[in-house]
């Protein structure tokens, strides 16, 4: 299931909108696309995308063993052919929402994990789930680009131990899900 | 010309590390991978967390018997005593054992109280001695030499940039913009240009759980609303210069004597060069 392009550029145009009007202080960067994320996790492996949507039963044994929260049934997957994971994922912090992309072994192991778009968002909390929706089932190769000037960014340091907390869930989404796919 | 930015979450924060080259894709992302492999093999070396690093090895036994060290804690401490003697102690990595007493570092050593300082470090001949027992904590200057050593496996690039959570090293930096994060107007910057290859920010703002920064001649947490961004020819000597930049104000001839210079951001964000500036 791909969004169709000029849908997905409309829904973006709306969010940017809704960006503007509101007193949002927010600031983006993007990284890799999907495409050079699978390069750089899986070099040229093939791979297949796999419709995955999650039943409630697997959500709920997913949040019990990660005791991490599913906000989304939907999976972004691609099966490897040696029988590995490429997942395309969103983690939403306290004031940040990032979307990542994993490889996991035929095993279920963290193979790697990159960074394809860092939002940083306060004062204004992403409570719209169709705001979120809309960075879900993204064209491999687009990115999202809300601000291009926010370069080199020097500061006291960023946790990021809720990376943590989604690559359990996504760990997890393999021993309930993807390991018998 | 061809570009690759690539962020990855590591040392417990963010790494980013870009490259632009006449090359492909795969040839970028090879470089790359370089730069992370470096960061986290200085890392695994000089974590404080890790109990089989290097620096908990001589930790552990370094005031029993001379320690000999690699290239690279060699040149780590030596930086760092070099900059204890030059600010009499401000600067002194010796207060891990306060950041265990605090809690923000493990005690798996389960060391008691210890009262040395820097001045019981003696290095010599690739090889140091712990007059008392120590704790050594590397923290932002072993993150500022990995970024350091990171960005020198990028030499092949036209351009490159390493950011380790703050600590930031890059090659055209006489065209590069930085923005410091404001310390308490959260998400927002203040951008100011690049006036010397790295820079590194020290601050207490994000550490909800209190100051994790000790004074070493108090040996007491300090806790202040500015944040301290430190320019300077290397990232290792920038992010240690934060320390001395914060702890005192008066430090802007010393900077200048190691082609460095301070900027602080206040709580107002306003933006306050260093003395040796105006």
């Amino acid at each position: 299931m791909k969004l169709d392009r000029r849908e997905f550029g409309k829904s973006i145009a709306l969010a940017m909108a809704g960006l503007a009007l509101s007193s949002a202080r927010l600031s983006a960067k993007t990284y890799l696309t999907v495409d050079q994320a699978k390069q750089v996790l899986w070099g040229d492996m093939t791979m297949e995308q796999v419709a995955v949507k999650l039943t409630s039963d697997q959500v709920d044994a997913i949040e019990d063993s990660s005791d991490t929260n599913v906000r989304n049934e939907n999976l972004n997957v691609w099966k490897t052919q040696d029988g590995g994971w490429f997942i395309v994922d969103q983690v939403i912090g306290k004031h940040e929402n990032i979307d990542i992309a994993v490889a996991l072994t035929a095993e279920g192991k963290v193979k790697g994990i990159e960074i394809l778009t860092y939002r940083e968002t306060y004062g204004f909390e992403i409570e719209n789930a169709d705001w979120r929706a809309q960075f879900h089932g993204k064209d491999a190769s687009e990115h999202l680009e809300l601000d291009e000037q926010i370069q080199n960014i020097t500061g006291a340091t960023l946790s990021c131990s809720h990376i943590t907390d989604g690559i359990n869930r996504l760990t997890h989404t393999w021993l309930h899900v993807l390991k018998t796919l | 010309m061809n570009t690759l930015n690539r962020c990855r979450p590591l040392l417990g924060t963010f790494v980013e590390v870009s490259v632009s080259a006449e090359a492909s894709d795969k040839e970028l992302i090879e470089l790359s991978n370089k730069a992370f492999d470096e960061v986290n093999r200085i890392h695994h070396a000089m974590s404080f967390h890790d109990e089989a690093s290097e620096l908990s090895s001589l930790n552990k036994t370094a005031h029993l018997k001379p320690h000999k060290l690699s290239h690279d804690m060699w040149v780590v401490l030596s930086q760092a005593y070099e900059l204890s003697a030059l600010t009499e102690g401000l600067f002194d990595v010796s207060v891990g054992q306060e950041l265990v007493a605090q809690g923000a570092l493990p005690n798996h050593l389960a060391r008691q109280h210890s009262t040395g300082t820097w001045k019981d470090i003696v290095l010599e001949e690739g090889s140091v001695f712990f007059k008392k027992p120590l704790l050594l904590d590397l923290g932002g200057i072993a993150k500022g030499y990995a970024v350091d050593c990171a960005l020198a496996k990028l030499s092949s690039a036209v351009s490159a940039l390493v950011n380790a959570g703050g600590d930031l090293a890059c090659t055209q930096w006489q065209t590069t913009p930085v923005s410091i994060r404001h310390p308490l107007a959260k998400g927002t910057g203040i951008s100011l240009p690049m006036s010397a290859p790295a820079v590194a920010t020290s601050g207490c703002y994000f550490q909800e759980a209190g100051s994790v920064m000790i004074d070493p001649l108090t040996r007491t947490p300090i806790e202040r609303k500015e944040s301290v961004s430190v320019f300077a020819p290397t990232c290792m000597l920038a992010d240690a210069l934060t320390k001395v930049a914060y702890l005192d104000k008066h430090r802007g001839a010393l900077l200048k004597q190691l082609n460095a210079h301070a900027v602080s951001i206040d709580e107002q964000g306003h933006v306050i060069m260093g003395e040796a500036d105006k």
